[in-house]
């Protein structure tokens, strides 16, 4: 008779909400009638995402300080909390961004699968041991694969999701081969436990941090394991590149920070120097790479591989105010992240095809609302004023000046000024008319009729951008309670 | 009194105003009466100051007035002043006086030209300019008239905008005196740090404390500012070639006023010069160069305008002769003589070449006396004058100046030879331009004028307006010199001793020797020009080519500064254009972005889309993460 | 007040791209605003009390943690600057409105977005803020330059961002590190700092907005394409937030790196000031004459910064109003003969002066300001400059002199090419005198060209409140 441990279901409560929405979803595209899915089911998934959210919030407000759950496997604080609310407010926004999406067929099972994955995201940053850990990513990893080969009619979409089937798999694998080798190491899979078994410098154990370091890195899609990110980002549905690039950033990064500083504080004169070393290989790789790119969704996936390095170069900052300035640079990120990707999307739709610099041409005048958000993205991006992606860089520098990295701060400045560049390029063709040779638009019946959804998503993430410039006390408040939950 | 100084000073200033805001909604002959009634304002408010000086007894016949704080910064401050005393009075009654005249005259030569408006318009600001200079009650002040009184010159040298050599010749007239003007700046920066002031007054006191080294580079920048404001040689080339001006305009500032500016500054910090000794040694050096060299060069000449114009330098260099040896009442009464008949010279070689519409070039003239009597007349007093024959005003300045040099002794011994081979020089060539303009038959250019031209302007000799400004000045040369004879009397040089107590007081001998040497040699000059060009109607000096060659090219001062300034100044701006500025500059950027797209297009190649490459380096990676932990370790 | 001043044209920047007017009457609206900025400008030097130092401040937390707050208010020089600013940008927009450009609502909007961020640096008293309105200065340029500007616009501008850019991360870095190490990023708490790098991390952004030599590669392309009102707000304005920030940061909070890095900095400038007059001495056209002309003036305002004396500072502070009021006329003029002939080139043009009096006068007597001719304010600036840098060798007091008989061979060059002469081939009888519109852009600037050179004063007794102090400490 084995005895069950105690459960604080209301800890787990946003899982379980995204969980049971995507159940009815998945329940309803099944049973429900043709015309009824889609609607139906996106709707589900919205209320879904925002329960969560709004349940993470009163978690949130409810956690002053940490406790564990289920026998340790997991961890009630304020960091997991917040985390869960950015997770949350990223979902519901693709979701919106998602229903412009005309599908044949899984129009149901598309957002059943986006609440999974949104799920298996809010209950992995939650992990405090190396099972629950894998747990949530494989849960997550395996909704995304689905989602991003769910056009199948659309060959690229399907070619992503067997790439990100295959290597991220690979990477999963080298994330559970490292658990493995700091179990064999510790006879500990807890986080906490792990630092406390006083192990240090065994070779194992360096190991497995290792490829523990890298698997996370390969979710975060840091450079050098970024390799599947543009593929996958192009080929995948825009909307579900979206979701991905802000939500998948969001869970690896944080859960990083704590695994890191959790289970590893020990070897962290060695972990911090990976972990600085990885962000400036991805600035590098991500801001060069995408210097030549003309397809805008493989250049933004190439900008989300230098965003990466930024935040972890919060992480390798191993402080307080560096896990402050990661949980905030994540919030106007995924905004702006989501936003731009959106903008995108809408553009793809009207024109059926892949946007590119050349047919961006003009955009500006077009659509004066999407265009001019779209600026304020790129200008975020960009790390330039009124957004908060200059508070961001701001802060993320601060942290690591502090820790004494300044090579970091100089290797951030440099990446950053590589960036604009491309940003400029995208940003000036939105302005330019296309020549009456170039590309005219309006493929069958002109562009699509008008999407106040997507609008309005659009609109969020530029109120998310904009006002988390203005408003960083509050936000910074914020994260400081999260970070606190953390063992500096 | 003091009012009478503003209304002098701004009464030109408001005529240029008013002229260049109606712009065409009045006639052009609307602006020229503004302009010379401007003048003739400026000259009563002249005349009431001098007047008020008058009244007042010779220990406060010197007044400071300051309308507002110009430039100030910590303890450092200028206010925009006006000194009134007897030396400034002086050159108020000449500059608006002569300048009246000049503006007058121009009524009638500039008539018809489509751009009046703005000549005369130049005209007032130029006389409100020089009145300015003149009248400043500190160095930055005179500083500024003495840059805008090169910037109106720029602008009438250039008033025939269409013509190539006028554009040039003003260029080269506002560069050359740009480049006195900073040596000037120079100067009042060691008076500023030295003695904390540009007052006059302090700036003197303050220097006695000075190192004689910063005197000497005070007094070096202020003479650089005089040399090239009164065309001394080496900074004499712009001159010449201003002479492209209207005549009426080398009248006014190329003879009459602006180049004689730098006399006026050396009087007026006299109390520097004479703290450097040997500066002013220098200036009273560098005249008697000039007034040779310029002499030498006038012989050759073959416009009309230019042997007037060296003949300026040359007269100059007198002046400069005389106040660097401290003869500063002398210098000042040359200055004003030499304002007279040097005016009365242009203007009567305005009329000829009005006469003959706008031919300037001596060997096509002859004989011009039968059409125009009265201009002969006129300008036989002015080479008269100009030579200096008693009883005509120039024989009075010029005498003093030489006998202040004998009397000085030494150094001065050999100025005074110079000064009287100038004058020897002055009487061949002044009579040569004058046997060869009016003697002899009517060249064929002078009869065809002469014929049927009568109608022109009411006499054959050019409208009212140009005649009795002429008339007047003839007057003045001939009794302007009255006010100072030597050993008689001497009122000119009490008056202006409060401000400049002379150096050398020459004794009535050597002021008799000095005249009579002087008189000699110019009576031997004027016997050699009849000898050649009256007698015989030779119209060149004989032999000598080579000498002539070099003459003729200035002594090769503008071929000198060409290869010096000029040349090298685009030659490394050429360079620095085609070695720094395009390939480093320029390309710096443009390298580098391109080498960051060749890295970008490298990882581009490095995403081949295939999965085992992207197993393999990620597996890579982490093997190297994992060696390197477990290593370090 | 300042945060009127600051936001009164951002806000109007908003309203006019938002109000759907045709494009005249969005530039009317926003020449309206540009005006009123100007007036709101003038109440604002009403109530300011030139005895004392910092004034007009507003403040408010941002986000504590690391001392970062919303800080603004005015200096006695900074006033001046920033009354350089709204005149400029005001004469600026009203020539776009009579230039009649196309997108005008974007085109409008931009160039308030820009007055504002433009006074807002030289407002901001928070390292923070200073930067934010440094960068969001640079926003609008990119789009005015990259979209509306020459052929070889796309050239210029990445050039400009790159260079732009490149110098202000540097300085961003420099903030975080000079923020950190003094516990505030504000300006007025913040000690000195004896950090040479972080000194040199300013400087950097500082010696490319100027531009100081050898910094000055995207000057020549950003000037020569931009329309000719964005290269007059460029040169006149944008580059005087270099002067700001080298006074109010790098001079005022590291006094000893300034004291190790005085003669480099000095020879930089000189070298610039030289350069800058030669290359414009045989520039072919009139906008690389006035681009390198103005490279000249800065470093000649750079000397007088760092004469370190209060003749220099005092004078750099007027040189600054004066090249700004300057350039700016020049580049609008050429505007006007672009417009006319559709060149600037010297080669094309001449003989303009017959027939045209307007045009004459006023391109004759900015030229006359800009070459300093005695008398003019910029003879006055650049008077005190060369006095101060005496103070630190004569040298440099020499070449300076020398270099202004440079500025007046190259100006009277342009002038005589552009106006004298015979009449050029691009030069047609249609190429009319100023228009009433042209005239009304232009003679405010000379006006107050004409003022300031009869009274300099007016703003050298009002720089600093302590006079005899060099204003560094006020600064501080």
């Amino acid at each position: 008779m084995i005895e069950t441990p105690s459960v604080d279901w209301f800890a787990l409560s946003p899982t379980l909400a995204l969980l049971a929405a995507a159940g009815v979803a998945l329940l309803v595209s099944v049973i429900g009638p043709a015309w009824f899915r889609r609607a139906f089911a996106a709707f589900v998934v919205f209320a879904g995402f925002i329960t969560a959210g709004v349940l993470a919030g009163f978690l949130f407000a409810r956690t002053p300080d940490a406790q564990p759950l289920l026998n340790e496997s997991m961890t009630r604080d304020r960091w997991a909390a917040l985390a869960a609310i950015v997770l949350a407010g990223a979902g519901a926004l693709s979701v919106l961004v998602s229903w412009g999406e005309t599908r044949r067929d899984h129009a149901g099972e598309y957002y059943a699968l986006l609440a999974a994955a949104g799920a298996g995201m809010v209950f992995f940053v939650g992990a405090s041991n190396l099972m629950t850990l894998f747990l949530g990513l494989e849960w997550f990893s395996l909704a995304l694969y689905i989602l991003c080969a769910l056009d199948t009619h659309r060959e690229t979409s399907l070619e992503a999701g067997l790439k990100y089937l295959i290597v991220g798999s690979f990477g999963s694998g080298i994330l559970l081969f490292g658990s493995a080798l700091v179990y064999g190491a510790t006879g500990e899979l807890g986080f906490a436990e792990i630092a406390a078994a006083g192990v240090t410098d065994d070779s194992l154990l360096l190991a497995g941090l290792a490829m523990i370091v890298a698997g996370l890195g390969f979710k975060a899609s840091a450079a050098p394991f970024h390799m599947w990110t543009p593929d996958v980002y192009q080929g995948a549905p825009t909307s579900v590149t979206a979701f991905m690039s802000a939500a998948t950033k969001v869970a690896a990064l944080v859960l990083t920070l704590r695994v890191l500083t959790v289970a590893f504080p020990e070897q962290e004169h060695l972990w911090t120097v990976a972990v600085a070393v990885i962000a400036i290989v991805s600035l590098a790789v991500g801001n060069i790479a995408a210097l030549v790119q003309r397809d805008v969704k493989r250049l933004l996936a190439y900008s989300s591989v230098s965003h990466a390095g930024f935040m972890l170069i919060a992480v390798a900052a191993n402080s307080e105010l560096g896990g402050r300035a990661l949980l905030y640079y994540l919030i106007p990120y995924s905004a702006m992240s989501i936003g731009s990707f959106a903008v995108v999307a809408a553009r793809e739709r009207e024109l059926g095809a892949p946007v590119t610099l050349d047919n961006l041409g003009g955009f500006l005048w077009e659509r004066p609302f999407l265009g001019a958000s779209m600026w304020v993205f790129l200008l975020g991006l960009m790390g330039m004023p009124l957004t908060g992606g200059l508070v961001g860089k701001f802060y993320v520098f601060s942290a690591a000046y502090e820790s004494g990295w300044w090579w970091l701060v100089v290797a951030g400045v440099i990446g950053t000024a590589i960036s604009l560049y491309y940003y400029l390029r995208v940003l000036l063709a939105m302005w330019t008319r296309p020549e009456p040779t170039a590309f005219r638009p309006a493929v069958a019946g002109g562009s699509p009729p008008r999407d106040p959804l997507l609008a309005s998503a659009v609109f969020a993430s530029l109120a998310v951008t904009v006002g988390s410039f203005i408003f960083v006390q509050p936000l910074i408040d914020l994260a400081r309670d999260a970070a606190a939950s953390l063992p500096f | 009194m003091t009012q009478g100084a503003w209304i002098c000073l701004l009464a030109p200033l408001a005529g240029a105003w008013t002229i260049t805001v109606m712009g065409d909604t009045i006639s052009r002959r609307t602006a020229a009466w503004i302009s010379t009634l401007s003048v003739f304002v400026a000259f009563g408010g002249a005349l009431a100051t001098f007047v008020g000086l008058l009244r007042r007894s010779e220990e406060e016949r010197a007044a400071l007035t300051t309308a507002w704080t110009w430039l100030s910064t910590g303890n450092f401050e200028v206010g925009l002043t006006l000194l009134v005393d007897p030396l400034a009075a002086t050159m108020m009654l000449i500059v608006s006086g002569v300048g009246g005249l000049i503006v007058l005259y121009s009524v009638g030569y500039m008539d018809g030209d489509d751009e009046e408006r703005r000549y005369f318009a130049y005209m007032s600001f130029f006389v409100f300019s020089m009145l300015l200079l003149v009248q400043a009650g500190n160095f930055l002040i005179l500083l500024v008239g003495w840059g805008l009184v090169g910037l109106a010159s720029y602008l009438l040298i250039g008033f025939w905008h269409e013509r190539r050599e006028a554009v040039a010749a003003a260029k080269k007239a506002f560069i050359m005196n740009a480049f006195g003007d900073a040596t000037m700046a120079l100067a009042f920066f060691v008076l500023i740090w030295q003695t904390g002031t540009l007052e006059f007054a302090s700036a003197f006191e303050g220097a006695e404390l000075m190192s004689s080294t910063a005197l000497n580079l005070v007094a070096l920048g202020l003479l650089g500012g005089a040399v090239a404001k009164s065309a001394q040689i080496p900074l004499h080339t712009w001159l010449p070639d201003a002479m492209e001006g209207p005549t009426p305009v080398s009248a006014l500032i190329h003879a009459a006023t602006m180049v004689t500016a730098g006399v006026y500054l050396i009087v007026r910090a006299h109390p520097l010069f004479e703290l450097a000794p040997s500066i002013q040694d220098l200036a009273a050096g560098l005249g008697a160069i000039t007034l040779l060299v310029a002499g030498l060069v006038a012989l050759v000449q073959t416009d009309i305008k230019r042997v007037i114009a060296y003949s300026t330098m040359s007269q100059i260099g007198y002046m400069f002769l005389g106040v660097g040896l401290g003869a500063y009442g002398s210098g000042m009464f040359h200055l004003m003589t030499h304002a007279f008949f040097k005016a009365l010279l242009f203007m009567a070689a305005g009329l000829v070449i009005h006469h003959l519409a706008g031919e300037q070039d001596i060997r096509k003239m002859g004989g011009v006396r039968r059409a125009m009597p009265r201009t002969y007349l006129a300008f036989l007093v002015g080479s008269l004058a100009l030579v200096g024959i008693p009883p005509l005003s120039g024989f009075f300045s010029k005498d003093s100046i030489l006998a202040a040099a004998l009397a000085s002794g030494g150094y001065g011994v050999i100025l005074f030879v110079a000064g009287l081979l100038g004058a020897l020089l002055t009487g061949i060539y002044t009579f040569r331009l004058f046997f060869v303009v009016f003697l002899g038959e009517p060249s064929p250019l002078v009869k065809q004028h002469a014929q049927g031209h009568d109608s022109g302007h009411g006499s054959g000799e050019g409208p009212w307006t140009m005649t009795v400004p002429v008339a007047v000045l003839t007057l003045l040369a001939i009794i302007g010199g009255w006010v100072q004879i030597a050993g008689v009397w001497h009122p000119f040089g009490d008056w202006l001793e409060v401000v400049a107590e002379p150096l050398v007081e020459p004794s009535v001998v050597q002021d008799y020797v000095a005249s009579a040497f002087a008189v000699g040699l110019g009576l031997l000059g004027m016997g050699i020009a009849w000898a050649f060009y009256a007698a015989r109607r030779r119209r060149e000096l004989p032999r000598a080519a080579a000498a002539r060659n070099v003459l003729e090219h200035k002594l090769y001062f503008d071929e000198l500064y060409d290869a010096l300034f000029y040349r090298p100044a685009v030659w490394i701006a050429g360079i620095w254009r085609r070695w720094i500025e395009e390939p480093l500059i320029g390309g710096s950027i443009t390298g580098l972005s391109l080498g960051a797209r060749r890295a970008g297009g490298a990882l581009g190649e490095a995403q081949s889309g295939y999965l085992r490459s992207y197993a393999l380096a990620i597996a890579t990676a982490v093997a190297v993460l994992v060696v390197v932990f477990v290593a370090v370790q | 007040m300042t945060t009127a001043l600051i936001f009164l044209p951002l806000a109007g920047a908003l309203l006019v791209w938002l109000l759907p007017l045709p494009g005249r009457a969005s530039g009317v609206l926003a020449t309206l605003i540009a005006l009123a900025e100007v007036a709101l400008f003038a109440v604002a030097v009403g109530r300011f009390d030139f005895g004392e130092s910092l004034q007009l401040v507003d403040r408010q937390s941002w986000f504590s943690d690391l001392g970062v707050s919303y800080h603004v208010g005015f200096f006695g020089f900074s006033l001046w600057l920033a009354g350089l600013t709204v005149v400029v940008c005001a004469a600026a927009i009203g020539y776009a409105t009579w230039a009649n450009r196309e997108r005008a609502r974007a085109y409008h909007g931009l160039l308030l977005f820009l007055t504002g961020s433009i006074v807002g640096v030289f407002a901001a008293q928070d390292l923070l803020v200073f930067y934010v309105f440094f960068e969001a200065m640079l926003i609008p340029l990119y789009v005015l330059i990259g979209v509306w500007g020459g052929e070889r616009r796309a050239f210029a501008t990445v050039k400009f961002v790159v260079y732009t850019m490149a110098g202000s991360l540097l300085m961003l870095a420099s903030i975080i590190v000079f923020g950190l190490s003094q516990g505030t990023f504000d300006l007025v708490d913040s000690g000195v700092s004896s950090n040479d790098w972080v000194f040199l991390g300013f400087l950097a952004a500082f010696a490319v907005k100027a531009p100081l030599f050898p910094f000055h590669g995207w000057l020549v392309d950003a000037y020569r394409e931009s329309p000719s009102e964005v290269a007059a707000i460029l040169s006149g304005v944008v580059s005087k937030a270099a002067v700001y920030g080298l006074f109010r940061i790098a001079i005022a909070k590291f006094p000893e790196p300034v004291q190790d890095f005085q003669v480099p900095i000095l020879v930089a400038a000189t070298i610039g000031l030289v350069y800058g007059s030669l290359l414009a001495f045989r520039a072919r056209d009139v906008r690389s004459v006035t681009a390198y002309s103005s490279m000249a003036q800065m470093g000649l305002i750079v000397m007088g910064l760092f004469s370190l004396n209060e003749l220099g500072i005092n004078g750099a502070i007027l040189q600054s109003v004066a090249h700004g009021l300057v350039s700016a006329s020049l580049f609008l003029l050429a505007g006007m003969l672009e417009t006319r002939t559709g060149t600037s080139a010297f080669a094309r043009l001449g003989g303009l002066a017959r027939g045209r009096p307007d045009l004459a006068t006023v391109l004759l007597v900015v030229g006359i300001i800009a070459l300093a001719v005695p008398g003019s304010v910029s003879f006055a600036g650049e008077f005190l400059i060369l006095a101060g840098i005496y103070a630190e060798g004569w040298g440099w007091a020499a070449i300076g002199a020398g270099a202004i008989v440079l500025a007046a061979m190259y100006m009277l060059r342009l002038i005589s090419a552009v106006l004298h002469r015979s009449r050029g081939e691009a030069v047609r009888d249609e190429a009319l005198d100023l228009r009433p519109a042209e005239l009304a852009v232009v003679l405010p600037l000379l006006a107050a060209l004409l003022f300031l050179s009869a009274s300099p004063n007016s703003i050298t007794e009002r720089n600093f409140p302590i006079q005899g102090s060099d204003g560094v400490e006020a600064a501080r």
